[in-house]
């Protein structure tokens, strides 16, 4: 336990809360030794005419029920109190590091079984325990403190081997090993320097329950040897005599929590200091800040608009950089439109902004976003929309698909049980049978095989080409007149690749949607889209047929 | 296809590790009890007993068997509900067990209800405003309440509402079954001692596995779907951040049954620990046997129970990946707490 390595217990003490708690930790060890020695009265000389008293000059924190001198016994009282916490961790130390270690080297009988004995003793509360263990060998600090020792130990057996497990894994164990090194060789030289700073931090939390345990026991008379104080026996008896001193119990109840607090924040300090790595705050990833000329590209005209953006500005940072400088463009019904650009050219923030997914610090700063619907139902300006409003929009007027799509459905729930939640959420008339019935036919018309079976499955259970299926089938259960896939293609192999842009293209085909292609694979591009805009730097630099874009690209990148 | 053996092999899995485990605490604490070397014979029949007479009570108390017999028969004893009698009252044990356990019981499970409801919502509400007042004041009670020693708690709610509004009663305590109003009564301030460290571990829990999972794409899934804040946080965060929440409660199940012992001996109930601390006190082994045999089953059962209810949640626990097995049936210690 003294052989914390210095590095980290120095760099601890660089923090003004782990010198504090040092500085009461010391205080207290100060007191264990000589509390007696230094309690300004004798902690057992009783006096009947101060009984109960209220604090005095005399008495700094009053008197108890046999006139003794509060202060002098809670500072009495330090040593048992504290001698009792140190005997717990100390056998929890010692039954628990070694066998935790042995758990990992013994074999896999030795590491079951220990585990179960492991397992058992965590059924018993301490307390209980305590009890039963004082009750079998007779009621003394040693008996209680034991049994408290015992039971500390599957924590230090857990907290060795995880750190031992992490330890065996990294590469220079390994690689120890290899260059012959001898394994009680590597342990010495590697692995007590990576438990250590581990167990320093267990030994000072666990010394902080248990001093509160033994406060516990204390205040059960369990442990204690009745003139001699304790911090939890004084608790014990100002219980007896609230109604007369309702405050008293507060002085010791406060000491322990000082020094337990104390105990907790400097392992708290060891911790953090031991393993913290300054990490560096994100840069806005596409951040050029310098104000800007009106929009190069005007908006080209589409025949029936579903979409249209409008000098469309999203900010990042908290508002505090812009990243997409008045983007402008149309999408119309039956038409698929490619958004194409390197990462951080401002793609992916126009396309959240645009479902109002924009994540927390990004914001739509100015600009408009319009739904178009048929004929003569007026323009949702997506821009003002609330949550609420929102949740009317997403499902049955715009549809969207993400990259990866497995991460995006629940990982426990069944897909077909999301698929009929959401065409529930959104038709609220329709029953639970005739939504399951409509969820398999989505499934069936996204081209899934074997729908019934899908409909049972869990994300991580369906391959990446089936995860973006299903996706697609939520998308569009709705009916909605937009579709946005995000990047929705770009991790599938090839093959897949084409399977799912060729059903792309028959659901703009067959229903009329308007498709926004977000990606940055131009061979998508060119294989999928009417148009395309191309992003840069958070403006749209270039749109049109995708013909004519295409050439000019090719040009520019050779 | 393997919808039932399935099933049937994750149920022998679920029960086949409690059982070991049960096995190995009943046999340590026995030994212990064999070991501690209470000599009830001469403490029954005192000082001017007859070596015969010795002899005699310690047949009848069994005593006189090899160790491992005794063992077993306690522990068949004990299966069919008998659990012996005390060395010096001659009540049988499973009588006063019977008597002292309700009131633990009812006591138990609203202190758990209450950890649930209270540290729940704080957590929930804390992810929710993450970085806000109420977050910070969250963060600042639990780790507050973790080094409050938890008989502080009690006595700081018997000197608020006992002694200085004189609303509720300091100790004693009514049967739920003879007057549930008298009950809740008595067992309401108990019961919030005993929940609050269990409600702060849920709310920290609960708040960390919040934070991390409102950040996963599922949520913006769900979002991108039409579905509600409200339908998304209920149905589908929680389901998925409950799962260590409740690993946390489990571990918590111990630390509520030792709290009970403080509890009932603060507020004056006459439950289980009493018992133990009586039985501790002459040095009644069976009595104590007894209180610790009902102790290990009652946290072993909410084992079972938190992981049934795991398994359930959590398709990845049901395809038994080593990983998650672990994760399951091994609940890590968030803490060495009382």
């Amino acid at each position: 336990m003294s052989a914390r390595r210095p590095g980290a217990f120095r760099r601890a003490l660089r923090l003004t809360s782990a010198r504090i708690a040092l500085g009461i930790i010391l205080l207290i060890v100060v007191l264990a030794f000589f509390g007696g020695v230094l309690a300004p009265q004798n902690p057992l000389a009783q006096n009947t005419n101060v009984v109960l008293q209220g604090p005095s000059s005399h008495h700094w924190l009053g008197t108890d029920y046999l006139g003794r001198d509060v202060l002098s016994r809670l500072m009495a009282g330090t040593g048992r109190s504290v001698a009792g916490a140190l005997e717990a961790v100390g056998i929890g130390l010692l039954l628990g590091v070694l066998p935790g270690l042995a758990s990992l080297w013994l074999g896999r009988t030795y590491e079951w079984i220990s585990l179960r004995i492991v397992d058992a003793f965590m059924t018993l509360p301490y307390v209980v325990f305590a009890v039963a263990v004082t009750g079998f060998f007779g009621n003394s600090l040693i008996a209680a403190m034991t049994a408290v020792g015992v039971l500390i130990s599957p924590l230090y057996f857990r907290v060795t081997r995880a750190a031992a497990l992490g330890l065996t894994r990294t590469q220079y164990v390994e690689a120890a090993e290899l260059f012959g090194s001898s394994r009680r060789r590597v342990l010495r030289t590697h692995l007590w320097s990576k438990i250590l700073p581990t167990l320093a931090v267990t030994t000072a939390q666990a010394l902080a329950s248990a001093l509160l345990i033994v406060s516990s026991l204390a205040f059960l008379g369990l442990g204690v040897e009745p003139p001699l104080p304790t911090w939890g026996e004084l608790l014990s008896s100002d219980l007896d005599y609230l109604a007369q001193q309702p405050w008293a119990p507060l002085f010791p109840g406060l000491l322990i929590m000082l020094v337990a607090g104390a105990l907790n924040a400097f392992a708290d300090a060891i911790r953090d200091t031991g393993t913290t790595q300054v990490v560096a705050a994100d840069p806005a990833e596409d951040a050029s800040a310098e104000a800007d000329e009106p929009i190069a590209v005007g908006i080209a005209p589409v025949a029936q608009p579903v979409l249209r953006v409008e000098g469309l500005r999203v900010t990042v940072n908290g508002g505090g950089t812009e990243a997409v400088h008045g983007v402008s463009f149309e999408v119309g019904r039956g038409e698929i439109v490619g958004l194409v650009g390197e990462s951080g050219s401002g793609k992916s923030l126009t396309c959240r902004a645009v479902t109002g997914l924009l994540a927390p610090g990004c914001a739509l700063s100015s600009g408009t976003v319009e739904l178009l619907g048929e004929d003569e139902t007026p323009p949702v300006d997506l821009a003002a929309l609330d949550r609420a409003a929102w949740n009317k929009v997403r499902g049955p007027r715009i549809g969207i698909v993400f990259q990866d799509p497995a991460s995006y459905l629940n990982p426990s729930i069944p897909v077909g049980k999301q698929l009929v939640e959401t065409i529930r959420v959104h038709d609220k008339t329709l029953s639970r049978t005739a939504a399951r019935q409509r969820a398999i036919e989505l499934f069936a018309s996204v081209g899934l095989r074997d729908a019934e079976t899908v409909y049972r499955q869990y994300p991580h259970e369906l391959s990446g080409g089936m995860a973006q299926r299903v996706l697609i089938a939520i998308a569009i259960s709705g009916d909605p007149d937009l579709l946005i896939a995000d990047e929705a293609t770009s991790a599938l192999d090839v093959l897949v690749q084409a399977e799912v842009l060729d059903l792309l293209r028959g659901l703009v085909r067959d229903r009329g949607l308007a498709l926004l292609l977000v990606t940055h694979d131009l061979a998508v591009v060119a294989e999928l889209c009417d148009r395309v805009l191309v992003c840069d730097r958070g403006r749209i630099v270039e749109q049109g047929p995708v013909a004519n874009v295409w050439s000019e690209l090719v040009g520019a990148e050779s | 296809m393997s919808g039932f053996t399935g099933a049937l092999r994750a149920a022998v899995r679920l029960v086949s590790v409690p059982v070991t485990v049960f096995l190995i605490a009943t046999f340590s604490t026995y030994a212990l009890g064999a070991l501690g070397g209470a000599n009830p014979a001469a403490t029954v029949l005192g000082q001017d007993a007859t070596a015969g007479q010795i002899a005699q009570l310690n047949h009848q108390f069994g005593l006189d068997k090899p160790f491992l017999v005794q063992y077993f028969d306690w522990l068949g004893h004990a299966l069919t509900g008998n659990l012996g009698v005390s060395y010096f009252t001659s009540i049988p044990v499973a009588t006063s067990i019977g008597q002292a356990f309700p009131v633990d019981l009812s006591l138990a499970l609203l202190a758990l209800g209450l950890a649930v409801v209270f540290g729940g919502a704080a957590g929930i509400t804390a992810a929710l405003r993450r970085g806000g007042w109420f977050d910070r004041a969250v963060s600042a009670v639990c780790s507050g309440l973790a080094t409050v020693p938890p008989f502080l708690v009690g006595i700081t709610l018997i000197v608020l509402f006992a002694v200085v509004f004189r609303l509720l009663p300091s100790g004693g305590y009514v049967p739920f079954t003879q007057d549930p109003g008298q009950w809740l009564r008595f067992a309401i301030l108990p019961s919030i001692a005993l929940s609050a460290e269990g409600a702060a571990a849920i709310a920290r829990q609960l708040r960390t596995s919040l934070v991390g999972a409102l950040q996963e794409n599922y949520v913006l899934g769900a979002a991108a779907r039409g579905l509600s804040v409200r339908r998304t946080l209920f149905r589908h965060v929680l389901r998925n951040a409950a799962g260590p929440a409740l690993t946390v409660l489990g571990v918590q199940i111990p630390l509520l049954i030792g709290g009970a012992v403080v509890a009932e001996k603060m507020f004056a109930l006459p439950g289980v620990a009493q018992l133990a601390l009586q039985a501790g006190s002459e040095r009644d082994v069976p009595v104590i046997q007894g209180a610790l045999l009902v102790t290990i089953g009652v946290v072993l059962v909410s084992n079972i129970i938190v992981n049934a209810v795991l398994f359930r949640i959590t398709p990845q626990a049901r395809r038994g990946t080593r990983s998650a097995r672990r994760r399951v049936t091994l609940p890590s210690v968030g803490g060495a707490a009382a």
